[in-house]
């Protein structure tokens, strides 16, 4: 609202809906989070730490602990994505329906890698990076009523598919919770977020890798990488070059070298490639 | 910015039948296509950024 992209007559508060801020967990169901969930109360969450280490550390790395204390799981992931051109009052961008995206030729050292083609900007959820490792779901309730589940992966969309929003979100939707599966013996994640800063600021590259060991042998592996592309993505040849392999440095580091095939660093920001490279390959490491 | 006003959801069926009541002139219907109640939860998460 302050950076003009709406101008709401009305907003409808659900800060105050009750039950929608629980976390629970089942070894059935896994772990549900309700949208008005805070990042704090999630910090804080024992078991989150213990079941969910890299969602422990990337809502641990979101913004500042005030911060933390007010935004919701819900906000995060309907928050609008990151680009000073798409954020400018003065710039009708791709994504405002005209057509062109100024970071492609403008500057761009804080934008997308991957699938840039047509939008270079980046989804600012750092979260979303570790629910989307996780395979997470997200639970919808429908303008009209109905409620439904989509995986974290369907949940973004990319702007060649629709230039003008980021979710699958229609008109009346509305965040009402994630569930994550449960967590199998085994499971280790981690995560880490590259930013400018240590706190309060964005992720410039972030990933989450989540593993299934038996000892040091990757039975599954999900490679999640955020910041790389206009939505959180995954990297299924990271993720082959892990599954069925004892993790060492060398597995890591072919890991971390096949997450950025396909990469097309604009002029600016090449510079996220070894960056990339080098998160990849030491989250991967932090797994055994 | 211009004035809004705000009106505090009791359920989510509250949400969205004012929502659906401010169909033509809330936020993201016009906009976006994102509705008022996310909305709120984006505000709220905007302080992030």
């Amino acid at each position: 609202m302050k950076e003009g992209l709406v101008n709401p007559s009305t907003i409808v508060g659900v800060k105050s809906i009750p039950n929608l801020d629980k976390i629970e967990y089942s070894n059935q169901d896994g772990l549900h989070i309700g949208a008005n969930a805070t990042l704090g109360e999630l910090e804080e969450s024992s078991l989150i730490k213990e079941k969910y280490l890299a969602l422990h550390l990337a809502v641990a790395h979101a913004g500042t602990p005030q911060l933390r204390n007010s935004a919701t799981l819900g906000g995060n992931l309907a928050q609008r994505n990151r680009c000073w051109y798409f954020r400018s009052i003065d710039h009708e961008c791709y994504r405002k329906g005209s057509g062109t995206c100024y970071a492609q030729k403008g500057e761009n050292e804080f934008h997308a890698i991957m699938n840039n083609g047509t939008c270079a900007s980046v989804h600012a959820s750092s979260v979303a990076t570790a629910l989307l490792a996780f395979d997470a779901k997200v639970h919808i309730a429908t303008a009209d009523g109905k409620l439904k589940e989509v995986p974290m992966e369907e949940f973004f969309v990319h702007p060649e598919d629709d230039s003008r929003n980021e979710t699958i979100l229609k008109a009346g939707d509305l965040i009402t919770g994630v569930t994550l599966p449960a967590s199998q013996t085994g499971t280790k994640s981690y995560y880490i977020k590259f930013g400018a800063r240590e706190s309060h600021d964005w992720a410039l590259a972030d990933v989450a890798v989540v593993a299934i060991l038996e000892g040091r042998k990757c039975r599954n592996a999900s490679v999640a990488l955020g910041a790389a592309a206009p939505v959180p993505i995954k990297s299924k040849a990271a993720a082959e070059k892990l599954i069925g392999k004892s993790l060492n440095k060398s597995v890591a580091k072919a890991a971390a070298k096949a997450s950025m095939i396909g990469a097309t660093p604009l002029a600016k920001n090449a510079y996220k490639v070894p960056v990339f490279h080098t998160i990849v390959e030491r989250a991967i490491s932090k797994l055994s | 910015m211009k004035k809004f006003s705000w009106y505090e959801a009791k359920s989510i069926e509250d949400a969205m039948a004012k929502v659906n009541a401010t169909s033509s002139d809330i936020l993201g219907k016009e906009q976006d296509g994102k509705s008022g109640s996310v909305l709120k939860q984006g505000v709220l998460t905007c302080l992030i950024s």
